[in-house]
């Protein structure tokens, strides 16, 4: 009798417990730690941000100050990666673009993702006619290779680095558009999105209360890796002349700059490159990895 | 004169697509008294639940129109009023909880904060109060520890629950319909009992009319005081439940009745009606159960027949009555 008696003592301490309840947030940040690829490259990231806020401080050397007495030498313990042909210490103009390329970046692909979420939700929510033609619209834009696009833009805006924003931002437009619209029309036909409508939500609110959080993981994901090519997109566009004018520390730049030494000096391209290289890889990486912690569906 | 909450009168509902019009619902008539449970009953595809959609104006996201009837709530006809007005009557006054618990709520939001939604949108009050009200409205629908709940995700909660949520949130700004399509249909026997028993307690703690959907004939017994039963988009036959279930008229209804199984009765086979419901592009010219009908005439395939009154509580729409109605 005292042993049931502890035994329903002891289930009913049980059902008192509080449950542990993780909300969507920690549970997004449990399965994403998991990522040990992402992880990392999350954590490069947050490294070059830090040296995109600094970088301009920190570096070794002056990045526009030319020395002749030092032209085009190689790696040493001076000179880490080498100087270019006005003998500019390479590593310094490095750190010092990093800033640029990442703000170009960002905007960038801030600025696309914004109208293209706006419009693919518009497009998904309202359907008919105004779907007909935003998407023919994106349609029009996605023919065309995307640097061709930027190239056109940056022709009738005339080049440089705020044009280079804006030629990237358009083109990256229809992309997310046509991501938030598939999403959107995913949410719009649950049951939960019928249900706010019969308790009498206005579209508005049903659009950015209900439908938009539902497309945010699919926009999160898409923003991270699109970043990466937005800034090889840019680092093209100064590369032929079109983005960032010389001095101006842009790797783009920095890598039209030592071509004509190639075979002389390889240094003056392969760093800049390989700084390109290692932006474009994490912020790939991190997206990827973003989209295995986002997804529901995959199992851990 | 009996105060009716919601009058339909000969409602019709059509699809339009590119292979033609198809009237999901074409002549539908009903009326609920204030506090009334009206039951309508029908096979899937007869038109149930896009009568619901219809009432409350939500089928703008189908290609389905209101091609024509009345829909009078409290004396307004809703065929006619504004997107607006409707928004103000849908959750206030007219509520709807549907089949599908697991899927009718957000999953990333907290259960308080979805009923709080329906109460903000509705009642000038601050947000303290919304939780206040959403709390107390668990506590109705008889959640046990409704302080947690409020807080909980929907996926922390079983069907029963979830439903019992969506009754919260329909209830929370004292509707005086409650449209409830097939709200049981996904819960299992066990919770299905409870739940028809606490909507059975808050129409008369509320004094919420239901038009209660379903084509489970147990519901109805347990639950209706009237009941419309609804073939092809068509009302058959619409009377109160215990005419229904002793004297049936329609020969649709009757087979219906025969083939639900009563307890403790020993039967070889259970009874089923032949055939199936015509698909809409193949609707026969006449009376639309004629194909299935045991007492079908000549005249069955050629007109169809009117819904008439056969007693005075008593609607049927067949010719095997046309003499008796007049």
């Amino acid at each position: 009798m005292e042993m049931t008696q502890t035994k329903k003592e002891q289930y009913e301490a049980l059902l008192l417990e509080e449950e542990t309840v993780r909300s969507p947030l920690s549970e997004f940040w449990r399965k994403f730690k998991k990522q040990k690829l992402a992880f990392v490259s999350f954590i490069i990231i947050l490294f070059i941000f830090v040296l995109a806020f600094i970088g301009p401080y920190i570096t070794p050397y002056d990045i526009t100050e030319p020395d002749y007495e030092n032209v085009l030498s190689g790696p040493s313990a001076k000179h880490w990666a080498g100087t270019d042909a006005y003998g500019r210490d390479i590593f310094s103009r490095i750190i010092a673009g990093t800033q640029i390329s990442l703000f170009v970046g960002l905007t960038s692909v801030f600025l696309g993702a914004v109208g293209g979420t706006v419009l693919g939700l518009a497009a998904g929510y309202y359907g008919g006619w105004v779907d007909r033609i935003i998407m023919r619209i994106c349609d029009v834009l996605l023919a065309f290779p995307g640097i061709l696009l930027a190239i056109g833009i940056i022709a009738i805006l005339g080049p440089g680095l705020g044009n280079v924003i804006i030629a990237v931002a358009i083109f990256s437009i229809p992309v997310f558009a046509r991501i938030v619209r598939s999403s959107t029309l995913e949410v719009k036909s649950t049951l939960y999105v019928e249900a706010t409508r019969s308790i009498g939500a206005r579209p508005s609110r049903i659009i950015w209360k209900h439908i938009f959080p539902g497309t945010l993981s699919s926009i999160i994901v898409y923003f991270t890796m699109r970043i990466g090519s937005a800034i090889l997109t840019a680092a093209s566009l100064s590369f032929i002349g079109l983005g960032a004018q010389p001095p101006s520390p842009e790797w783009g730049a920095m890598l039209s700059g030592g071509r004509d030494y190639l075979s002389m000096a390889p240094h003056v391209t392969l760093f800049p490159g390989l700084a390109i290289f290692i932006t474009v890889l994490v912020f790939n990486l991190l997206g990827d990895g973003l989209r295995d912690a986002l997804d529901p569906k995959i199992k851990e | 004169m009996v105060e009716h909450v919601l009058e339909v009168n000969d409602l019709q509902t059509h699809f339009y697509s590119d292979a033609g019009v198809v009237r999901a619902v074409d002549g539908v008539s009903f009326s609920i008294k204030k506090g009334e449970t009206l039951g309508i009953v029908g096979e899937s595809g007869s038109g149930k639940s896009v009568t619901s959609l219809s009432i409350m104006r939500l089928l703008r996201d189908t290609p389905g129109k209101i091609a024509g009837g009345e829909i009078v709530y409290n004396g307004r006809n809703l065929v006619e009023a504004k997107e607006s007005e409707m928004r103000k009557i849908r959750g206030n006054e007219i509520a709807m909880i549907f089949q599908e618990p697991m899927t009718s709520l957000n999953p990333v939001f907290k259960i308080g904060r979805q009923i709080e939604e329906a109460i903000l949108l509705h009642t000038k009050c601050t947000k303290q109060q919304a939780r206040e009200r959403a709390i107390e409205m668990l506590t109705a629908v008889g959640i046990s520890r409704p302080d947690k709940v409020v807080d909980s995700f929907p996926h922390q909660l079983s069907g029963g629950m979830r439903q019992r949520v969506m009754i919260a949130m329909a209830m929370s700004c004292d509707p005086q319909l409650l449209i409830a399509d097939e709200p049981t249909t996904a819960l299992d026997v066990t919770i299905q009992a409870q739940i028809l028993e606490l909507m059975k307690k808050l129409t008369v703690d509320f004094e919420t009319s239901i038009l209660l959907i379903t084509h489970d004939l147990g519901v109805v017994a347990e639950m209706c005081d009237r009941v419309v039963v609804m073939y092809a988009g068509r009302a058959v036959e619409e009377s109160d439940v215990y005419t229904i279930f002793e004297n049936p008229k329609h020969p649709y209804t009757q087979g219906l009745l025969a083939s639900t199984l009563t307890l403790g009765e020993k039967v070889e086979r259970l009874q089923s009606i032949p055939g199936n419901v015509p698909i809409p592009s193949k609707m026969p010219e006449g009376c639309k159960f004629a194909p299935r009908c045991p007492h079908a005439m000549e005249r069955c395939w050629a007109e169809e027949p009117t819904y008439d009154a056969y007693s005075e509580n008593h609607h049927v729409r067949c010719f095997l009555y046309e003499e008796e109605a007049k």
